[in-house]
């Protein structure tokens, strides 16, 4: 199953070289810091053991939630935005983020996507074969940017943010909202399994899947394994990562298998192949998603299946 | 009561892929800042024949000249569009496409060449850039790759104003260009009708602020950003060159089949660009609403002020497919021959 081992040191040495004079890290080596990639930077160098620079992450989050208890895409884009979700995920295991995790939590819980008009969604229950893009309108999960639509990515990386928080911190609409965003996954799921960016059939066609926001959604869904559609859908992952070369899709997709205790050897492997090999710049979440992926323990989304 | 057609337009509309406005109202003044104003009297295009084994170089280097257009010195950003991948499809601009274009723009003297994309569907830009062909184009020339959806960003006040957007974030490496260039594929839109140079400028908008699709855009009304975007571009010293070796009809810009037309689009004016493609696809650029309303500002449509060079159109022009919304803009093509 899954195998204890350390990433490539030269992967870690790069994630490392990324590390701006702030603290932060930019999505791209000397790129200005981002909360996401500052997040996900943290969690794989917490893990590494790198204790001074994962510290230095949660400084640089901890410094820039806003009064919302929102965090900012950066500093040069100060509005609440999707990243939050990383930046919780990143603190929820800090004890003195406590109470920023319950602050953001809440704010993230009053995000609610927007959906149609009340004629369209009328349309869509009674002529539901003339719609242009088969979905649910009823349901509302998390949008990428407020006063949009629901998408998978962003509502599965909030529904994993909200089940790291101590449900004692939070409203009490937090099992409402999650037990939402697991139904528009499962409405959003593509024929034969797996998610689009949030979308399925579109004008008569459908919409093929995409192996880094099937993993995501199936880690939100990990709670729902009955459900056919998880199981298809991790059928779908499998077969979907045999061809795709890429940092980002096989990093999420062995963490994702991991985390439902399926052997990802294999892709471990081409993982860690492709780091040894010449390959794209790859953004700083791909690499720290490498670099948690190919550790195979300490993998975020494996230990909150523990604690669920 | 509205038609069927109409109906479910009116209601499918407000879709999460596109929410195309149900009804667009006739806008009672201009819609664009004074200094987007920029269409001239007359517009010059090249419409020139090639193969992805032509020696795409020689050809793109002989369609700037044909335009005048002076590189030299110049720090150029080159903007193709690869959007998503898909082994069996043409979504994407031709590798051969942009190394031709690097190397030509080398040739005549650009101070550097840079590629921007940030991809519309996928995060994974990685993965595109493999598969579809074009890191390697980019690793052959030694030609840096920015991501628009991660690169550091103004937030830039809109100068057209037919969304109520007001301003976006734009990356750096777009607004500090010196000649934006931009090098869409020829394609049918399920949405939009076309997409051609102006809407391939959605790339570039970041994902990393708007998501992945960049839906703040599809709310505002797909046309009507193209409009903000291509206006508040006008600040920028701009180019087009349209991938129209093999393009894609019916129901594009993802799904649609390959349709060989074998031409290259050159030209600085995005409006006659634009309705020049369309002429290749033989549809009416007039009824397509976003080249409609940008021909009243950003550049020309009508045939008769644009200048010619190259090809004539009608020994290259396509019946490509279209989807049933824009069934009227073929007819009206045929019939009118606009």
């Amino acid at each position: 199953m899954t195998q204890t081992r350390r990433p490539t040191a030269d992967l870690v040495a790069a994630l490392r070289a990324r590390r701006n004079e702030d603290g932060g890290f930019g999505p791209y080596f000397g790129r200005p810091s981002t909360t996401e990639s500052t997040a996900w930077a943290g969690v794989a160098l917490s893990a590494e053991g790198d204790t001074e620079s994962a510290d230095a992450a949660i400084d640089w989050l901890l410094d820039r939630q806003l009064a919302s208890g929102a965090w900012p895409h950066s500093f040069e884009a100060p509005e609440p935005s999707w990243m939050t979700s990383a930046a919780i995920l990143a603190l929820s295991d800090v004890p003195r983020a406590r109470e920023a995790v319950a602050h953001g939590s809440r704010w993230l819980l009053r995000q609610r996507a927007r959906t149609f008009p009340l004629l369209t969604r009328v349309f869509y229950r009674f002529w539901p074969d003339h719609v242009q893009v088969r979905l649910d309108p009823e349901l509302r999960a998390w949008p990428w940017t407020d006063g949009t639509f629901s998408w998978c990515e962003p509502t599965a990386m909030a529904m994993l943010a909200l089940e790291r928080v101590d449900p004692r911190l939070v409203p009490g609409t937090v099992q409402f909202r999650v037990r939402e965003g697991e139904r528009l996954l499962l409405d959003r799921v593509c024929t034969g399994g797996g998610w689009n960016y949030g979308n399925s059939w579109v004008l008569g066609e459908d919409l093929w899947p995409y192996p880094d926001t099937t993993a995501l959604a199936l880690l939100a869904l990990r709670g729902r394994p009955e459900d056919p559609r998880v199981a298809e859908s991790l059928d779908a992952l499998q077969t979907m990562l045999e061809d795709h070369e890429s940092s980002l899709s096989l990093s999420l997709g062995v963490l994702c298998l991991d985390a439902f205790g399926i052997d990802a050897t294999s892709y471990r492997e081409r993982l860690d192949a492709l780091w040894q090999g010449e390959s794209f710049e790859a953004t700083t979440r791909a690499v720290a998603l490498s670099a948690l992926a190919l550790r195979g323990t300490d993998n975020p989304f494996r230990r909150i299946a523990a604690d669920a | 009561m509205p038609d069927r057609r109409s109906f479910v337009r009116l209601a499918a509309g407000a879709s999460a892929a596109s929410l195309l406005p149900a009804c667009r109202d006739e806008p009672t003044g201009p819609r664009w800042q004074a200094s987007a104003a920029v269409k001239s009297e007359r517009s010059e295009v090249a419409v020139l024949s090639a193969t992805y084994e032509s020696d795409l170089g020689d050809v793109i280097r002989r369609g700037i000249e044909l335009m005048g257009l002076d590189v030299r010195g110049l720090r150029v950003v080159l903007k193709p569009n690869f959007v998503e991948f898909d082994p069996d499809g043409v979504i994407n601009t031709h590798p051969a496409v942009v190394h031709g274009t690097i190397e030509a723009l080398r040739l005549l003297g650009a101070a550097s060449v840079v590629v921007a994309e940030g991809a519309g569907h996928r995060r994974d830009t990685e993965y595109l850039l493999r598969e579809t062909g074009i890191g390697f184009a980019l690793r052959d020339t030694r030609t840096r790759f920015i991501d628009l959806n991660h690169d550091a960003v103004r937030r830039t006040p809109l100068l057209g104003q037919y969304t109520p957007l007001g301003s976006l974030y734009l990356p750096d490496t777009v607004l500090g260009a010196d000649l934006l260039i931009s090098l869409p594929k020829l394609k049918t839109h399920h949405w939009a009708g076309v997409t051609l140079s102006m809407k391939n400028m959605f790339g570039i908008v970041p994902g990393s602020h708007y998501g992945w699709p960049k839906n703040v855009l599809h709310w505002a009304g797909i046309s009507e950003s193209i409009l903000d975007i291509n206006a508040t571009l006008t600040s920028l010293r701009r180019f087009a060159i349209v991938d129209g070796i093999v393009g894609m009809e019916g129901n594009g810009p993802i799904q649609g089949e390959a349709r060989p037309v074998g031409a290259l689009i050159f030209g600085a004016d995005p409006v006659a660009v634009d309705a020049t493609g369309c002429r290749l696809m033989r549809i009416d650029p007039a009824k397509i609403d976003y080249i409609a309303d940008a021909s009243r500002f950003l550049g020309n449509l009508h045939a008769d002020r644009i200048d010619q060079r190259g090809e004539a159109i009608a020994d290259l022009s396509q019946d490509f497919a279209v989807i049933d919304p824009f069934a009227s803009a073929k007819q009206a093509a045929e019939v009118t021959g606009s």
